[in-house]
């Protein structure tokens, strides 16, 4: 009996220790099942994060949203069973295309990138914006997300009505799974990202649920690219703009070292390029310590500054010559009003200049003109007024000797005839000066002209000694075209002059000649060895009634500079006190 | 002759008399005309700006109706030599039609010989 109970007892204990094992064993399968499940979760978990790396991670790798879609549909590719990926942008005209993808078919891509969320119907229409149907309900994720394991499956439930909502392209096109999941930036949805297969159940429903997870920073991601792209449209807008504008413009910081430039004002300064400038100082390049001073008092000012045509030279390229320039200095202030740089503009105004200036020049020769014509009615009435007095004297004169028949009354006579001539030869310039109009045209043998004034002036001046150099005989066969009474009275000044200048003295007359056939020019210098011509008189000396004569009108030189001007010609003239003067005429061989 | 200025018509026409011409000098415009008009002269003596009258309008009557008269310009106006270049810029260009008319022209003040070697060689 003992042992029978020892027995029993032994077997309740085995029992007991049979039933705890089964329970310890229970609970091992239970715990195991959690450390399963929550292994599978910390898994899914770092999917996801390693998923949401991974995006976060192209945001610093890629540089334009085209990249990053690209290795957008990469990734999902790579995480889905799909062969087909693809994302949707929904653009400012509602149209839906794939701007990245991968699997599809050209030809599906091209036409499915032509729908519009306006005009067509369809579930990825209607998940892209956000407005499902009920007929889409049983294929409706909570994300907002369409999912099918079998296309034909869905369709085959659907009435004849419900199935005009759907293109069926896909269906068409033999994918039996279908996901369409939608892209949120701040709850609007911007995009879907599109998973196609022919094979059945290849988009499940935990898979979509983890793409809907990653869709926030999609949108993120999207949303930065888009603003930076559009950012970068704009930024090459105002390069262009600021690259085409025809003045130049550069941007300085305080210290005047450019900071950019544009295109126009690369070419201001010949072979320079806009790179050229960045870095360099201003000042350094272009030394102006007016100009410096000007841009230190608008970066302490803080006051813009402008002026109208400013002068300047190139202190490395001074054979450029005087320019002209329209400036502008504007100071650009940062957010606490603190001058951070300057915006220098320039304006090339040196032809307006030489315009301006030329226009002036011709409103003064126009004014002369009009003196001039003033004069020639002056000169006319005088010569009138005073011819007819001075006529009556001459006969009156006539008279006195045809009476008197006293030689000793001769001489005396003689000086009044004398005098009267004098007059008369004032009147006459005067009148010429007056008289003169555009040239009459003529083919002149320039050296029989010379030949001519020199002889008359050689009887004109006959007590004076003079030596006349010519070097004027190779010009025999030349003719030019000009007015011969002009040239005459040119010539004959200009000998005058000379003749004139060595009045008292033993003196010596040069004419030389040169023929520019390049230029088509002749020239011909008169030089004397006389008085020569004060410094301060030789700006003047073609100023009408300008004279240092004691008698002259101081016409001379006024006449021969407009009969030269006239023909299209120059006058230039050498001196050196007690040296001489040279005076070189150069007129166009042919009339201009 | 006829010429506003009255020193002029006296001096000259004291030389004129003396070289044996008979000469009438006249110094209002209207009754030179006039005078003109009535007798017939072998030669005029005419200048171009009489107060009244026109100098040039005169000579054209003159060779119109009178072509015989021998008519010698005497002007203070323009040089005889640069008219005969053709240069002129203060005659209008009818003006300078009607001068053409002229036997001779001579510019004040001008040489006396010269003028009477001219009377006698047009009234020879």
């Amino acid at each position: 009996m003992k042992d029978d109970i020892d027995k029993i007892r032994k077997e309740t204990e085995e029992i007991k220790v049979e039933c705890k094992e089964k329970q310890c064993f229970a609970k091992l399968v239970e715990v195991n099942n959690q450390l399963k499940q929550e292994m599978l979760k910390r898994k899914e978990t770092e999917r996801t994060i390693h998923s949401r790396n991974c995006i976060l991670e192209l945001f610093g790798k890629v540089s334009s949203r085209r990249e990053y879609l690209d290795n957008l549909v990469k990734y999902l590719k790579e995480w889905s069973e799909c062969r087909c990926v693809g994302i949707r942008i929904l653009n400012e005209e509602g149209k839906i295309p794939y701007e990245s993808y991968v699997g599809f078919s050209h030809d599906f891509w091209e036409s499915e990138s032509l729908l519009s969320i306006r005009e067509d119907r369809c579930a990825c229409i209607r998940v892209i914006t956000g407005s499902p149907q009920p007929e889409d309900a049983i294929a409706m994720t909570e994300g907002g997300s369409f999912r099918l394991d079998n296309s034909i499956e869905f369709s085959s439930c659907l009435t004849e009505k419900q199935k005009s909502s759907f293109r069926y392209k896909c269906v068409d096109s033999g994918f039996l799974s279908i996901a369409i999941v939608p892209i949120r930036y701040r709850n609007r949805i911007v995009a879907s990202i599109h998973f196609a297969d022919e094979n059945e159940g290849m988009a499940p429903l935990e898979f979509v649920e983890f793409v809907e997870s990653l869709t926030p920073i999609i949108g993120d991601g999207l949303h930065k690219f888009n603003i930076e792209e559009k950012i970068q449209r704009s930024n090459e807008l105002l390069m262009r703009i600021f690259d085409s504008t025809h003045f130049g413009v550069a941007y300085l910081d305080t210290d005047f070292n450019f900071i950019r430039v544009n295109q126009a004002y690369a070419q201001l300064d010949r072979q320079q390029t806009t790179d050229n400038f960045i870095g360099k100082n201003h000042f350094e390049l272009y030394p102006d310590e007016e100009n410096e001073a000007i841009f230190k008092k608008v970066v302490e000012t803080g006051k813009p500054y402008s002026a109208y045509a400013k002068p300047f030279v190139y202190p490395k390229n001074p054979e450029r010559g005087t320019t002209y320039w329209d400036l502008s200095l504007q100071p650009v202030k940062d957010n606490s009003g603190e001058v951070e740089g300057v915006v220098l503009c320039l304006v090339d105004v040196t032809e307006r200049k030489r315009a301006e200036e030329e226009l002036t020049k011709t409103q003064k020769e126009l004014s002369e003109t009009k003196r001039l014509s003033d004069i020639g009615m002056l000169a006319a009435t005088i010569a009138h007024e005073l011819r007819n007095p001075l006529g009556v004297i001459r006969i009156a004169a006539y008279n006195i000797k045809r009476k008197a028949q006293n030689p000793l009354l001769d001489s005396h006579l003689a000086n009044i005839e004398k005098k009267i001539a004098e007059c008369d030869q004032i009147i006459n310039n005067l009148l010429f000066y007056s008289r003169i109009r555009s040239p009459a045209y003529e083919y002149v043998q320039i050296y029989d002209v010379i030949n001519e004034c020199i002889d008359s002036q050689r009887k004109r001046f006959g007590k004076i000694k003079v030596s006349i150099a010519k070097k004027t005989d190779f010009l025999k066969r030349t003719f030019i075209e000009a007015d011969p009474l002009q040239m005459r009275e040119l010539f004959d000044n200009i000998l005058s002059n000379a003749f004139e200048a060595i009045a008292e003295k033993k003196g010596k007359i040069e004419v030389k000649s040169r023929i520019d056939a390049k230029e088509g020019n002749i020239e011909i210098a008169v030089s004397d060895n006389g008085a020569g011509i004060e410094k301060s008189d030789l700006k003047r000396i073609f100023e009408p009634f300008f004279t240092t004569k004691s008698r002259g009108t101081g016409l001379g030189l006024s006449v021969c500079y407009h009969i030269v001007n006239l023909h299209s010609g120059k006058i230039d003239v050498e001196s050196a006190k007690e040296i001489g003067t040279t005076f070189t005429v150069t007129l166009p061989l042919k009339r201009k | 002759m006829l010429d506003d200025d009255q020193e002029m018509c006296k001096e000259m026409s004291e030389i004129l008399k003396d070289e044996g011409y008979c000469v009438t000098t006249i110094f209002d415009g209207l009754e030179g005309k006039k005078l003109i008009e009535k007798n017939s002269y072998d030669l005029l003596l005419l200048d171009v700006k009489i107060p009244g009258v026109n100098g040039l309008q005169i000579l054209k009557e003159v060779k119109e109706k009178k072509p015989k008269t021998k008519v010698i310009i005497l002007t203070a106006r323009l040089n005889a030599d640069s008219f005969l270049k053709g240069e002129n810029v203060f005659l209008e260009d009818r003006e300078e039609t009607l001068l053409q008319l002229a036997d001779f022209f001579i510019t004040k003040p001008f040489d006396v010989e010269a003028l009477l070697d001219k009377i006698k060689e047009l009234i020879r």
